[in-house]
C-alpha cells in the first residue's frame, strides 16, 4: 500500500508535469489513496500480535501442567477462554472492527488447540500425533466456515498443511537408509476442498493464493511420496498436471479471465510445479547422463518459451519465475554431468552465451513493446 | 462484501458449542474408558535409563513392548503400516507379568487370564498408545530415582476393542500415582 501510493505520487507529479494531469485532480487522486486505506495498520497488526501472545500464554499454560488445579478446573479455564473470545468476535464484529472480530475468533480457536494438548496432557494420550493437529484444523475450519472468517480459514489451510505433513513424514525413518514407508497422503485434498469452500464463500484473493500454494506443495511433495521420490511413476504425473495448468491458462486464458483474472496466476503455479517435476526427473530420478542431457536441453527450451508467453502477456512474476528456474536448472545440469563432459570453463561458455542470448532476447522484445506504446 | 457484519450472534453461539463439544467429548470418551474399561497391571521397562524422564513427561517402555520373530510370522509382511494389530497376552501367576500369546490382524477372543490390546507395529517395536506419561513439573528426576530403586508398572484400563488408557503407576505394588477422573 505505502509502496502503491509513493510510485502513484511520483507518476502524479510527472503526469501533472507533462500537462496530463490537473493540479485539482491530482490532489483528488492522492486524497482517494488515502481515503480507501486497504493496507495492513498498525492496529490489526499488533491486534493479530496480541492473539498470538495470548495463544503463547495459553499454550505453556499447558506446558506448566498445573497440578494446584482439578482437571474440570483447569479445562473450565479453557473453555471460559474460547467463549470468551467469541463473545469478543461477536462484539467487535457489531461495531464494524472486522480485523479485530477476525483476530479474537483466531484466537478462540487457538484455544481450542491448547485445549486438545491440555486433555491429551491430563490424561497421557499418547495416539497418533497428527490426529491431534487434524482435528485441531477440523475445529478451525468449522468455525471459518460458520462464520466466513478469512484469517481463521487462513489458520485452517496452514493446520491442515501441517498435517499432511507429519501424516507423510511419519513413515520415514530419516536416519537409516532402508525401512522406509512413504505414500501419497490422499486425506489432503478433501481438507484443501473444505477451505477452499469457505475461500470460494468469501471471495478472498490473497486466501486462494495460499490454496494454490498449499495444493503446489502437497502435488510435489506427492512426487517424493511414490517409491521414496525414486521413481518416474511419482514425478511424471507432477510434470503432466504442471503442464495441463500451464497448457490450460495459455489455451482458455482470456475465457478465464473473463470470469475471473486468473489465468495469470494459474501459469505461474503451473510453471512451478511443471519445473518441480521436471527437476524431480532429472536431478533426482537416477538417469544416464545423455538422458538428463536431452531433457535438460528440451526444459530450458521450454522455460525460454514460458519467458516469451510470460513477456507477451504481461506477467511480471512468470518472467521471474522463468529466470529462476533457468538458473536452477543450468545450474543443476552443470553440477550433475556437463561438468566432466565438457570441462568446467567450455560449459561456462555455452550458458553465459545462452544466457547473453536470452538477455537480447528480452531486451529487443521489451525494446520494440516501449516503442508500440510510445506511438499508440 | 459487508456480510460479515450481519453474522448474528447465534452463528457465534454454535462456533463455541461446536469447539467446547468436541473437547468434552474427547473427555468423555476417555473418562468412559478409564472407569469401565478392563484394569490390567503392566510392568514398565525402561526404554534407556538414563534418559527415562525428559521434560514434564516420561517415555515409557513395557516387557510386552517387543515382538520376538517366532510371533512375527502371523503378521504378513506387505501388511498397511497403519494397519493395527492385535496383541494376546496372557497374565502369569505374578501380577504384571504379561506374555505375548499371539500377534494378529483381527481382535482375538481372549479367555479370562487374558486380554487382547490393539497397537501399532514397526519392526518388531509395539506401541499400544500408553508410552508417555506427564508428571507435574520438576517431578520427574524424584520418579527417576524410584524407578532405579524399585519395580516401577503401570495399570492400564483397556476397553472391549483393546484400546488402552494410562490410570496410574505403580511402584512395587504399591500404587503412587493415581489419576482422578475430572
Amino acid at each position: 500500500m505505502f509502496r502503491y501510493a509513493r510510485r502513484l505520487d511520483d507518476d502524479l507529479s510527472r503526469w501533472q508535469a507533462a500537462g496530463w494531469v490537473t493540479p485539482a485532480h491530482a490532489a483528488q487522486i492522492r486524497a482517494d489513496v488515502a481515503g480507501r486505506g486497504t493496507g495492513v495498520r498498525l492496529s490489526t497488526a499488533l491486534g493479530t500480535l496480541a492473539i498470538v501472545l495470548i495463544g503463547f500464554a495459553a499454550m505453556s499454560f499447558v506446558a506448566a501442567n498445573w497440578q494446584d488445579m482439578s482437571k474440570l478446573a483447569r479445562l473450565a479455564v479453557i473453555f471460559a477462554g474460547l467463549w470468551g473470545f467469541m463473545g469478543l468476535a461477536y462484539v467487535f464484529a457489531e461495531r464494524g472492527l472486522k480485523r479485530f472480530a477476525d483476530a479474537a475468533l483466531l484466537g478462540a480457536t487457538v484455544l481450542f488447540g491448547a485445549g486438545i494438548m491440555l486433555i491429551a496432557q491430563m490424561y497421557h494420550m499418547d495416539g497418533h500425533p497428527p490426529d491431534a493437529v487434524w482435528l485441531w484444523a477440523v475445529g478451525t475450519v468449522l468455525v471459518g466456515l460458520l462464520l466466513r472468517a478469512n484469517t481463521v480459514l487462513a489458520a485452517a489451510l496452514v493446520l491442515f498443511s501441517v498435517w499432511s505433513f507429519m501424516e507423510m513424514t511419519s513413515g520415514i525413518r530419516w536416519f537409516v537408509d532402508s525401512g522406509s514407508t512413504t505414500r501419497i497422503h490422499w486425506g489432503f485434498l478433501p481438507a484443501w476442498a473444505s477451505v477452499a469452500a469457505g475461500i470460494a464463500l468469501t471471495r478472498w484473493r490473497p486466501g486462494m493464493h495460499l490454496l494454490a500454494v498449499a495444493l503446489s506443495f502437497w502435488l510435489i511433495s506427492a512426487g517424493y511420496m511414490v517409491d521414496r521420490g525414486d521413481s518416474v511413476r511419482g514425478h511424471v504425473p507432477v510434470l503432466l498436471a504442471g503442464l495441463g495448468l500451464m497448457g490450460a491458462s495459455i489455451a482458455y486464458g482470456p475465457v478465464i479471465d473473463r470470469w475471473r483474472q486468473l489465468s495469470g496466476a494459474m501459469l505461474n503455479y503451473g510453471l512451478v510445479v511443471a519445473f518441480a517435476g521436471a527437476f524431480a526427473l532429472q536431478f533426482v530420478v537416477d538417469r544416464s547422463g545423455a538422458w538428463t542431457m536431452l531433457f535438460g536441453l528440451v526444459t530450458l527450451l521450454a522455460i525460454a518459451g514460458v519467458l516469451a508467453w510470460a513477456w507477451r502477456t504481461d506477467n511480471r512474476a512468470a518472467m521471474w519465475i522463468a529466470y529462476v528456474c533457468f538458473t536452477v536448472e543450468v545450474f543443476s545440469l552443470y553440477i550433475k554431468k556437463i561438468g566432466t563432459l565438457l570441462g568446467t570453463s567450455g560449459f561456462f561458455l555455452v550458458t553465459g552465451l545462452l544466457v547473453a542470448a536470452f538477455a537480447y532476447a528480452a531486451w529487443r522484445l521489451n525494446d520494440s513493446k516501449t516503442e508500440v506504446r510510445a506511438t499508440s | 462484501m459487508i456480510d460479515w457484519l450481519k453474522r448474528p450472534i447465534a452463528l457465534y453461539a454454535v462456533a463455541a458449542v461446536l469447539l467446547t463439544g468436541i473437547l468434552t467429548s474427547m473427555v468423555a470418551a476417555r473418562v468412559a474408558h478409564l472407569k469401565n474399561g478392563r484394569e490390567i497391571v503392566l510392568n514398565i521397562r525402561p526404554v534407556d535409563p538414563r534418559d527415562l524422564f525428559k521434560g514434564d513427561y516420561v517415555r515409557l517402555g513395557f516387557d510386552i513392548s517387543t515382538a520376538s520373530k517366532d510371533l512375527m510370522k502371523d503378521v504378513p509382511a506387505g501388511r498397511a503400516r497403519d494397519a493395527p494389530v492385535y496383541v494376546l497376552l496372557e497374565e502369569a501367576a505374578e501380577q504384571g507379568a504379561w506374555r505375548i500369546l499371539s500377534i494378529t490382524q483381527t481382535l482375538p477372543k481372549a479367555a479370562s487370564n487374558q486380554v487382547a490390546l490393539r497397537a501399532k507395529l514397526s519392526g518388531t517395536w509395539l506401541r499400544y498408545g500408553i508410552e508417555r506419561y506427564y508428571v507435574p513439573e520438576g517431578t520427574g528426576p524424584k520418579l527417576e530415582d524410584q524407578a532405579r530403586s524399585g519395580k516401577l508398572a503401570a495399570i492400564v484400563a483397556v476397553n472391549a476393542r483393546g484400546d488402552t488408557a494410562i490410570k496410574g503407576l505403580k511402584l512395587d505394588g504399591k500404587t503412587i500415582h493415581l489419576e482422578p477422573l475430572l
